[in-house]
Order: structure tokens, then sequence, then C-alpha cells
């Protein structure tokens, strides 16, 4: 059991969950304890370990929860600058109908065909009070290259740089793109894909825009997550 | 001439460099299935994915020096079906894969991600270690070298 927690633990999907790291750490204890005291020890060792067992179990189911933040939970606020030096922070976006955090990536072939149609898509629904924000949060990725990949395409939405990929951790990030769409109260209403594919004549199911269209309407988001395959965020910890 | 095309087809047969699409749970069950009494090893990759890459020729050595010890790795290649011709098996000859592996043909990616661990949001590079018995012993996103690999499976292979 031990090994198995060293290896939740080296998990990097764990990593930066205190929380966890803290429930992991007092499993450590209680275990050593017990494994230290199970040869010798009073009679009532026989009844304290097994509840200790059982409260170990609960810890143990609690901490297994999905590293990344699920649609209902709510989001801490944060600042992130953009590649011009302007800080953006979540709380100033109370008045937009959500906010649209996207994890994105300058060389991501996962990312790059969405680059076709992007732009539109993002001027269509800030008209319809959407906030977009793009986030790096690739160590290997600079500001200036940020910048310049922004320019190119002609973003109309900042590319915030998640430095040491603190909110990238706050969200349980792992992929690019992975987006999550945060209402005015902060908490999380769609986590997932854009679309299902990323070359356009393939997409058939518009996932991003569907949950957009059901916030705008006042409806509730019928399909809250999505999964898709992506290159792994470069975190600046190494993963 | 029967003779010809049945020993061309051995031939053909013999030649265990193939790449096998992934169409739905079932093949995954299999696979899985397949595997029991040996560790396995699951790797997910990409041939655009530069940190797959990187790693790649490390469990290639891995699965060379452990495949008669119990130890059995299955690459699932997430690159579109498309490529497979073009790229994906290219690379995959270059690098001295000589066994079969596999691409991912499901219908959705979620079906896929969520069969292999529900907690798992598709970044790749993504590994999986199931011990003999078959169960899940570990999983971890990002690219290891051969000491982290060859260290993680031992652990179950006695």
């Amino acid at each position: 059991m031990l090994e198995r927690l060293n290896v939740m633990y080296q998990d990097s999907r764990f990593r930066g969950n205190y929380l966890t790291e803290l429930k992991l750490l007092t499993i450590y204890c209680i275990l050593d304890y017990i494994s230290k005291t199970n040869e010798k020890g009073p009679k009532a060792m026989k009844i304290i370990k097994p509840l200790l067992f059982l409260a170990l179990l609960f810890i143990g189911f609690t901490s297994v929860k999905s590293f990344a933040s699920d649609p209902g939970d709510k989001v801490d606020d944060f600042t992130l600058k953009n590649y011009d030096g302007t800080a953006y922070s979540l709380s100033d976006m109370k008045d937009s109908k959500a906010v649209v955090v996207m994890f994105w990536s300058c060389e991501c072939p996962n990312v790059q065909p969405y680059n076709d149609r992007i732009g539109d898509f993002v001027k269509e629904y800030q008209q319809k009070g959407i906030t977009f924000w793009a986030i790096n949060a690739n160590s290997t990725e600079t500001v200036e290259q940020v910048s310049e990949h922004a320019k190119k395409n002609d973003y109309p939405f900042p590319v915030l740089k998640d430095v040491n990929n603190v909110v990238a951790d706050k969200l349980g990030a792992t992929r690019t793109p992975e987006v999550y769409v945060i209402g005015p109260d902060k908490t999380i209403l769609y986590h997932g894909r854009i679309s299902d594919s990323k070359f356009k004549e393939q997409e058939t199911s518009l996932d991003l825009k569907n949950a957009l269209d059901d916030i705008i309407a006042g409806r509730d988001v019928a399909v809250k997550t999505t999964k898709s395959f992506g290159c792994n965020i470069k975190r600046a910890q190494g993963n | 001439m029967a003779l010809a095309v049945i020993l061309a087809l051995a031939a053909i047969n013999g030649y265990s460099q193939d790449i096998k699409p992934l169409e739905n749970t079932n093949d995954l069950e299999a696979i899985k299935d397949g595997a029991k009494g040996s560790v396995l090893l699951v790797n997910f990759w990409a041939s655009w994915c530069k940190p797959c890459v990187s790693e790649f020729p490390e469990l290639v050595k891995l699965y060379k020096n452990y495949k008669d010890k119990g130890f059995q790795l299955v690459f699932i290649s997430l690159d579109d079906a498309t490529d497979i011709d073009k790229a994906v098996k290219p690379f995959l000859e270059k690098q001295g894969v000589d066994f079969t592996t596999y691409y991912n043909k499901f219908a959705k990616p979620e079906d896929l991600i969520d069969y292999i661990d529900k907690n798992w949001q598709g970044a790749i590079p993504s590994t999986y270690i199931y011990d003999k018995s078959g169960t899940m012993q570990a999983g971890f996103l990002g690219t290891k070298n051969y000491e982290q690999f060859e260290s993680e499976i031992s652990k179950y292979l006695n």
C-alpha cells in the first residue's frame, strides 16, 4: 500500500494539489505508525488499528478525486499578464456572461489547426457577452514566442503567460487545447475540448459552442465535460 | 502456384512489425487479457508529440531488455489515421520496433480515455502500468527516462 501511495505521489497530476499532499502525508505517518507497532503493542491496538485503517480508506478515497477541477467547482481568483504586459484578473470579469479560459500552445499540433477559425468564433461570441482568454502555461514557450505567435494569427484575445503553471495547477489542466468556461460567480460551467476534431471538415460536435449557447440562453449546460487527446502542458517542475 | 501463395502469406504474417487499429473497448480488453501473467506497460504517444518521441527509444529498450522476463509493452498511437502510413510506420521502423503496436481508431476519444482512466483528460505522453493480474497499479503523465520506467515495472515483475 505504501508503494501505491508512492506512485500516486509521484504522479504529476497530484502534484501541486496541496490538500491531497497533506492527506497523503497523513496516510504515510499513520501507516508508518501501524507498521512499527505491528509486532508489539497493547490490546488497545487491536481496536485502534482497524479504526485507523477505516480512516485511511476514507481519506484515501477522498484523495483520489479527479485532479482537474470539475464543472460545479469554484475557481480561485487569479491574475495573469498578457504578452503586452497588461494584467488580467478573473475577479474583474464579473460582468461577463462567462470567461472562457483556453490552455494554448505555440507549437502543439492539436492547437494549430484551430487557428483557421478560432478568431471568427471568438469575435462572434464576444458580441454576445463572453470573454475569452488564452493561457500559455508551457515553460518551453517564451513570452516573445507567444507574442509573435499571437500576432501572426491575429488573435482577438489575449494570451496570458502562466508562469510556473500556477493557474494550470489550480484548474488541474493537463493538455492543450483544454478549455474551462467559468461563470460570473467563478463556478466552472464547462470543461473539455473546443470540438471533436481539430480539423474543421471533420468536426461533428461543436462542444464549446454548444456550452456557450446554453449559457447565453440561461440554460443549464447540457454536456459539461468532454475529453480529447492533446499535447501535455510543459510544466516548469517537469513531468 | 497455391504453394507460392501460401508461402507468401506465411512470409507476410511472419513480418511482425505491424500496427493494428483499436476501435472499441473490446479491443482494449483483449489486449489486457492477452497480457495477464505479465507486467504490462501501455504508452500513449503520437509522432507529433515531442516528449513522446523523446521517451520512445527508452521504452523500446525497456521492452527488449525485459520481454523475456514477463513484461509486455503496448504502444498506442494517437496519430490521425491518415498519418499512420506516412508518419507512424516510418517512425516505428526507424526506432527498431519489431513488435505489434496499435493506433487509436475509436469513434469517440472519451471512450478510450475513460476506459483507461477516468481521471485522465487526454494529455500525452501518458503511461499506465498493470501488474500480472491485470490490475492497474500506476499511471503517469509526461516523459520518463529508462531508469524511471525500469524502476516502476520492477515493482511488479516479481
